[in-house]
């Protein structure tokens, strides 16, 4: 039985949701707040996931990249592109993969946005594909590595959902819901996802630094992630799939120009299918306006 | 020494001349609610030719902008642009002088 069949739940909430937004915004997933039209945002986050048990270890570091731009007043298009490196340890040996995986390309509209001073209230549904630009047929000396140790899925994959989001100079929140169906490739197809996610954050001070004066915000989210099982040769997998309520406190600094941010991701219920546990994520990052 | 004083006189003068030509338009937009989301609208606004400086009061929703007489916002223009920034504007008003030119 080979662990990484029964790991995938950890493996696809890695690139899941490195998004970006031009106003403070939650630290992992989506929020519903405005990208300028015309105005290009570019955000970069590092994230460092760990799953293990049975004497087996699985790591995956990535650099998230995203560029958001405002199409229009209400619409944003996203692209997100991670370089990862995914490394399994297990006593019979090491096995491993790196390079960049599949980019995710979403569009998402604003259907509700009440402005008042120093408030916004926005509702915004969004939809997008994950292109199989990732390999999927990576070896190493033991042969095809399996495929939650692929950087790619190699299958086209859609998601969708609705975040909702309300601010104000104080405190912000933000929540959504969201649904990825997965094909399948070679074989194997992930199985489907379903989460909902939340965010509250919280002005703490307005510290400045330098000639950046901004807000210091302490971040409290919670991601619950429901995977089902996943496919081998269209028969389920019942060493695979499960549920996960992780935890995610963080801070973050928001500027005119830039927000800098970090977050620890940890799980404090999960019922997986499999050997491995989900230990722990942690995601920093920075975002900048041009 | 009296050139001196003269020239500094003649500078006095010519400051004050300049300040009096200057406005300032108090603007009303709802729904900005942080520094990052501030950038945006600065930066259109100051891409003006006219405009002098801009500041923003995040609590009340008012961005103040100082720009010389020959700069005339209207309403229509100013809700296009912010509409785009992805925020309301209300009103403005304006009066003479800057503050802080």
């Amino acid at each position: 039985m080979n662990p990484c069949f029964q790991i995938s739940l950890a493996c696809l909430t890695l690139a899941v949701s490195a998004l970006a937004s031009a106003d403070a915004a939650p630290i992992t997933f989506n929020t519903a707040l405005p990208v300028s039209r015309g105005e290009p945002i570019i955000r970069l986050q590092y994230v460092y996931n760990r799953a293990s048990g049975n004497d087996a270890v699985m790591t995956a570091n990535a650099a998230v990249g995203v560029l958001a731009y405002g199409a229009t007043p209400r619409l944003a298009l996203f692209t997100i592109v991670p370089y990862t490196n995914k490394r399994l340890e297990t006593p019979g040996g090491v096995r491993e993969s790196s390079g960049f995986g599949d980019a995710r390309l979403f569009a998402r509209y604003t259907v509700l946005q009440q402005n008042a001073p120093g408030k916004t209230l926005r509702l915004a549904p969004f939809i997008g594909v994950e292109a199989p630009t990732g390999t999927n047929r990576q070896s190493d000396v033991a042969g095809l590595l399996p495929p939650p140790l692929q950087l790619g899925s190699g299958s086209w994959d859609v998601f969708g959902g609705i975040v909702a989001t309300y601010a104000t100079t104080r405190w912000q929140t933000d929540a959504q819901i969201s649904y990825r169906e997965n094909t399948g490739a070679n074989g194997f197809e992930a199985g489907n996802q379903y989460r909902a996610d939340a965010s509250l954050q919280y002005r703490l001070a307005t510290p400045s630094f330098g000639n950046a004066p901004g807000y210091l915000f302490a971040v409290f989210e919670a991601n619950a992630i429901v995977t089902e099982k996943d496919q081998i040769t269209g028969v389920a997998n019942a060493n695979s799939g499960g549920s996960v309520l992780i935890l995610a406190p963080g801070i973050q600094y928001a500027t005119r120009r830039w927000i800098a941010e970090t977050a620890v991701q940890v799980p404090i219920a999960q019922d997986v299918n499999g050997p491995l546990q989900k230990d722990v994520t942690i995601r920093a990052g920075f975002r900048v306006n041009f | 020494m009296k050139i001196f004083a003269a020239a500094l006189a003649f500078a006095m003068l010519a400051s004050t001349s300049a300040f009096a030509k200057d406005v300032t338009y108090e603007m009303q937009v709802d729904g900005i609610t942080c520094p990052f989301c501030v950038a945006t609208s600065t930066k259109a606004l100051k891409k003006i030719d006219g405009v002098k400086s801009v500041s923003t009061d995040l609590e009340t929703g008012i961005i103040t902008v100082c720009a010389d007489e020959s700069v005339n916002f209207t309403d229509e223009q100013l809700k296009k642009m912010f509409l785009d920034k992805g925020f309301t504007y209300r009103s403005m008003t304006r009066s003479e002088g800057c503050a802080a030119a």
